[in-house]
């Protein structure tokens, strides 16, 4: 009887320490995804996305990243100035009346820092004006 | 003791006596009572031993038991806890001056123009989830910027399919469907300035007469509308751009 007792609790021992494995991998993925998507989703986690973005294809991204990821917040402001000249542009590209487009892009020239954002801006405005 | 056969003395322990051979009853009774003794000891002794044995493993299996389940419980807790605040987090500002400051913003951005921006901040602290009820004044407006949003997208990645030469997309049945539901908006003045860029690009892009484009605004589903009588106007589409703009 004593055995078959200490038989039952050995094997409850190893039950326990086996699940208790299995339930801690479980946490662990979910820890890390719950951290990952924390980071991402973090102002500095989605400000890094949207540089790395800027780095690999461009400027030209920009507009549609802080759309899709709706990068609303102040960190964001420069972004949103060129995503106003991405969106001149492509109204202004096939508009019949291309003046306010052409406004903005200047404006954006005029007054930004960012040499790469400029000279994208700058070749909108090539492009549209030779289309007028 | 001495022999009841031949007196002779002799240690009380010994089972015969050594001159005679006679047994010694006494120390044969006392010597079989040792025996059962030290079998009933050893019985004794095992079972203390196994019923303490399973005391210990009893208690063993209690607290590895206890010990992990309060291990997991806190670690799924805090995993808990951290995603509902990362799923919450959406619905962090919508309350005290953060809600009023988000407000503010989403009204500026909308009277400056910037409707897309507008749309982000009503997107990114709205918990129901882009119904905009957070925003109820403006929540028309901002359901018509997401559309047209969506639609702009498209637009772009077809202008920079063709800039690059690929194989770009016309007017797609996804664009024709994006297009009712903005249409089906209701009226707002930002509705009808964004719903004048996006017909410029339906007319001056994709190549659309302004009586198809009229047409397009009762179309309820993609196969509802067509170009030239063709059901496939995404391939009338496209010949009409390659066209226009030899591409």
């Amino acid at each position: 009887m004593a055995n078959k007792k200490n038989i039952l609790y050995i094997i409850l021992i190893i039950v326990f320490t086996i699940t208790f494995f299995i339930l801690m991998s479980i946490c662990f993925v979910g820890f890390s995804y719950v951290t990952t998507m924390n980071a991402y989703h973090s102002t500095d986690g989605r400000l890094e996305d949207i540089a790395l973005d800027e780095k690999m294809s461009g400027p030209s991204r920009i507009m549609d990243t802080l759309f899709l990821e709706k990068d609303y917040e102040e960190e964001f402001d420069d972004y949103w100035d060129f995503a106003r000249v991405r969106r001149a542009y492509i109204k202004g590209r096939y508009a019949d009346d291309k003046t306010d487009s052409i406004k903005v892009i200047e404006d954006y020239i005029n007054s930004t820092t960012y040499d790469k954002r400029k000279e994208e801006a700058v070749k909108y405005l090539e492009e549209i004006t030779s289309t007028k | 003791m001495q022999c009841p056969n031949c007196s002779a003395d002799f240690p009380s322990d010994q089972l015969k006596c050594p001159y005679c051979g006679t047994v010694n009853e006494h120390a044969l009774k006392l010597a079989k009572e040792l025996q059962v003794y030290d079998k009933e000891y050893k019985a004794s002794r095992d079972e203390m031993l196994n019923t303490g044995e399973s005391l210990v493993l009893k208690k063993i299996t209690i607290g590895l038991g206890i010990t992990f389940f309060t291990i997991v419980l806190i670690f799924a807790l805090f995993i808990g806890f951290s995603y509902y605040r990362y799923n919450s987090n959406s619905g962090r500002e919508i309350s005290g001056s953060r809600g009023a400051k988000n407000k503010a913003l989403v009204e500026q951005y909308m009277k400056s123009g910037d409707y897309l921006r507008a749309y982000a901040v009503a997107a990114a602290t709205d918990p129901s989830t882009e119904y905009f009820n957070n925003y109820p004044e403006y929540k028309d407006e901002l359901l018509a910027i997401y559309d047209y949003g969506l639609i702009l997208w498209e637009v772009e990645n077809s202008m920079n399919d063709m800039d690059h030469g690929d194989n770009y997309r016309s007017l797609t049945p996804n664009q024709v469907i994006s297009y009712s539901i903005f249409y089906g908006a209701p009226e707002s003045d930002v509705k009808a300035e964004l719903e004048a860029e996006l017909n410029m690009y339906l007319k001056n892009y994709y190549c659309l007469t302004d009586e198809e484009i009229e047409d397009l605004h009762y179309a309820v589903t993609s196969s509802d509308f067509t170009l030239d009588g063709e059901a496939d106007y995404e391939a009338v589409s496209k010949e009409r751009m390659v066209k226009r703009f030899g591409k």
